[in-house]
């Protein structure tokens, strides 16, 4: 089930409904939203649930332990349970790229696991991880297991994130709050998410991805025009994805931390990765390049920590070269940004505009190898890319232009907003929800996964 | 201050919602595609078999789900094959005429799945653990023992995802059979600027106590399977890629599955265009088993490959003719 399917927002609209009627009941309450988070797992395969399972008891007696634990061994046991969490995660996700690389660099075939990916493994993964920590760190005191299992397993998350930490969403348990808008904004959120994801990221997709297949040929302008419109695609699967998520869990009277804002404004990579995919860069920064060592030392040792953790960034979102290359990309962009800035260059004192324009095209340049299906696809890319051989664009794809307007009109909806009369704001809030609500239900859509249900 | 908000947020919904509600529902009303909605399946009688893209029966066959394994087992002759055997073989035509002949009941259910062959024919038979029964084959497309994408995803799956790719598809159908000819829907940016369509997608029924095809409806031609055919639909559901016809070079795999079944296995052909009869023949001669050849002539089909209801009666009488002369001889 994915969140745009009618039989899921049934499912929620009734789980909803029960849960509102179950709020004095608290335990009641909250058992049956892990049973519906459990059911939606389930419904991509029993195994990713098992495996789910399996993993988050571990853990969570892990953490009792790290808990009463002192010295050596609680850091020890800390180690090896993370250890252990990336050794899972590496067997179902990296295995057989590894073997892969293996064969076509020796020869020799290691045994092909063909295990596949378990839906949801490097997202709570994240969350365990991020738990354990904490718990160590004692930035979170240690949940009970309802809690705890509610925490990982809350579906709004625990498929493709936003990547919650225990402390943002464990005292909420404790305390629930009842805000008479919740309803609204939830509803709000829920119908523009469904926008971005069906009606632009859906249909962006449909016209662009046989573009995308390798051997496709294009012209300079169309090359870029697609990598520009799979930005788009992206944004809208993505930040739509995380829409419905924060909207469902406000409808349920939960809050999540949000995950994009307006990431095509940003005029510098840094502004960039604090615009985009907000939770996980956060999580890069507080458990990856902190614990490497941060800008500590110098900047060498800086530079490095920024790269290696943008690399591994990358190499979370699949296994494969082209995303290696996209964090890397990333990274070496971060790391001369730094430079720069370090340096204070004359570059650095250039307007705004010519840092947004340089900063979007590294952005869009980097999405090539992310979305070609292999390195070779990249290079020709580029090669087109680089060159200016020829600015025509064929018909079918410029049309899809059509469905990046409401992606770029998005990343000014802060603005609009602002600029709304603040007596007037619900009202037009309450307008935009009931066109962009007709619009999910009439636009054509061809329904897909979400991207980022796949890593 | 929080109730104020709300109260302006819902009077926005419904001041916006309202009027462009009606101006939706006058473009449904106005589009001027009148050709009546497919009936909704009725429970028992007749069920949903493919919505838009999605294709259900793999799931309803190899899981055994609302008792369709029961049938199956049940079935004294069951119609392996693709879309090919759906549209032109009729389970019901030949369960009522061999029960005429023999005195007695004989059961016939017909498994052919579009895009399938005996590749995922084989996965069903074993995951029911039928045996014994006829198996009448159409060598169309058969690619005797490779699975096409969506039942390689099926077999991936357990009972629950597909309960849930069941009830997904009939959710999908239902919503957009009760928004039919109330919302339009609207496509943007392919090739016109703006189109404006019905709501409803394709939709395949068959029947719920022999899998025979029911109908096949789509937005532009109403019921396409019922009705004599008017003209052609061009390549409606015929995929470029798709064989041509009998898998020659599969020869081997037929053989030994067959020949590894305690099941009588009769094999034929449904015409179609370019109907290359003298492969399937020589499979069957290669196999060692029956061959009801048909003659194609004056058969009526949806797009040059798939029968209409009136032909697959036409091709059943002609099958069940020599399938006769055969057992006389």
């Amino acid at each position: 089930m994915t969140y745009t399917d009618t039989l899921f927002l049934i499912l929620f609209a009734f789980i909803a409904i029960v849960s509102a009627a179950l709020r004095p009941m608290t335990r009641a309450r909250e058992w049956l939203l892990i049973g519906f988070s459990l059911l939606v797992l389930a419904s991509w395969g029993m195994f990713g649930l098992a495996l789910f399972l399996a993993i988050a008891v571990a853990n969570f007696f892990a953490a009792a332990a790290i808990v009463r634990l002192a010295g050596f061994t609680r850091k020890a046991l800390l180690f090896a349970t993370i250890a252990a969490d990336v050794a899972a995660l590496a067997l179902f996700k990296y295995a057989d790229f590894l073997a892969g690389n293996i064969l076509s660099a020796t020869g020799w075939s290691p045994p092909h696991l063909a295990l596949g990916i378990p839906l949801a493994i490097s997202f709570y993964t994240f969350h365990v991880i991020s738990y354990l920590v904490d718990v160590h760190r004692k930035v979170v005191p240690e949940a009970g297991f309802r809690h705890y299992i509610f925490y990982l397993s809350f579906f709004p998350h625990v498929i493709a994130g936003p990547i919650v930490r225990a402390w943002q969403f464990i005292p909420q348990l404790h305390a629930p709050r009842r805000v008479r808008t919740d309803l609204a904004i939830g509803l709000h959120f829920l119908a523009v998410g469904i926008f971005l994801k069906s009606v632009i990221a859906d249909n962006i997709g449909a016209a662009i991805d046989p573009y995308w297949v390798a051997g496709a040929k294009a012209t300079f302008a169309e090359r870029w025009l697609l990598a520009l419109l799979y930005y788009c695609q992206i944004y809208g699967d993505f930040a739509g994805y995380s829409l419905m998520a924060l909207g469902m869990a406000r409808l349920l009277g939960y809050r999540l931390p949000a995950n994009f804002r307006c990431p095509m404004l940003a005029a510098s990579l840094q502004d960039f990765w604090r615009r985009w995919h907000i939770t996980f860069s956060r999580w890069l920064r507080d458990y990856l390049y902190i614990g490497l060592g941060g800008s500590r030392r110098n900047l060498p040792h800086t530079s490095i920590n920024l790269f290696t953790t943008m690399v591994l960034g990358g190499l979370w979102h699949g296994a494969g070269w082209g995303f290696v290359l996209w964090g890397g990309m990333h990274g070496a962009l971060l790391v001369v940004e730094r430079v720069l800035r370090r340096e204070r260059t004359r570059a650095f004192h250039r307007p705004w505009m010519t840092w947004w324009a340089v900063t979007q095209i590294c952005v869009v340049l980097a999405w090539v190898p992310f979305r070609a299906p292999d390195l070779a696809t990249v290079g020709e890319f580029y090669a087109t890319m680089i060159l200016p051989t020829s600015l025509h664009i064929r018909p079918q794809i410029l049309e899809p232009m059509i469905y990046a307007v409401p992606v770029f009109a998005h990343q000014l909806s802060p603005l609009l907003i602002r600029r709304v009369k603040r007596r007037l704001l619900p009202f037009a809030l309450g307008a935009g929800t009931a066109v962009i609500l007709l619009l999910d239900v009439v636009v054509h859509s061809h329904s897909r996964v979400f991207i980022y249900f796949r890593f | 201050m929080q109730h104020n908000f709300n109260l302006k947020f819902w009077l926005g919904v419904l001041s916006t919602g309202i009027p462009m509600l009606a101006m939706l529902v006058a473009i449904a009303i106005s589009s001027g595609n009148d050709l009546p909605k497919p009936a909704f399946p009725a429970w028992g009688r007749t069920y949903l078999t493919g919505y838009n893209a999605a294709q259900i029966d793999h799931y309803l066959f190899r899981f055994d789900l609302f008792g369709f394994g029961d049938r199956i087992r049940e079935a004294d002759l069951l119609i392996l094959g693709s879309s090919h055997a759906l549209f032109g073989i009729s389970a019901e035509q030949i369960s009522t005429s061999l029960s005429r002949q023999r005195g007695h009941r004989v059961a016939a259910f017909n498994l052919a799945v579009g895009g399938d062959g005996l590749g995922f024919a084989r996965e069903v038979l074993e995951a029911n653990r039928t045996h014994g029964q006829t198996l009448l084959l159409d060598l169309y497309s058969n690619d005797g023992g490779l699975l096409s994408p969506a039942a390689r995803k099926v077999l991936q799956g357990d009972i629950l995802v597909a309960y849930v790719a069941v009830a997904l598809a009939t959710t999908e159908f239902a919503r957009d059979w009760l928004l039919d000819r109330l919302l339009p829907r609207i496509d943007f940016g392919r090739g016109a600027s703006l189109r404006v369509e019905r709501h409803l997608r394709p939709v395949v029924t068959r029947r719920w106590d022999n899998g025979d095809l029911d109908d096949l409806w789509t937005p532009e031609h109403g019921s396409l399977f019922q009705k004599p055919a008017q003209t052609l639909v061009p390549r409606l559901l015929i995929d470029p890629l798709q064989p041509k016809g009998p898998h020659l070079a599969l020869l081997p795999k037929y053989r030994d599955y067959l020949a590894s079944r305690d099941s009588r296995v009769v094999l034929t052909l449904v015409p179609y265009d370019d109907y290359r009869v003298d492969e399937a023949k020589l499979i069957a001669e290669q196999t060692g088993r029956p061959f009801l050849q048909i003659e194609p002539a004056d058969l009526q089909s949806l797009d040059g490959g798939h029968l209409n209801a009136g032909s697959r009666s036409i091709v059943t009488r002609r099958m069940l003719d020599h399938l006769f002369d055969q057992s006389a001889r």
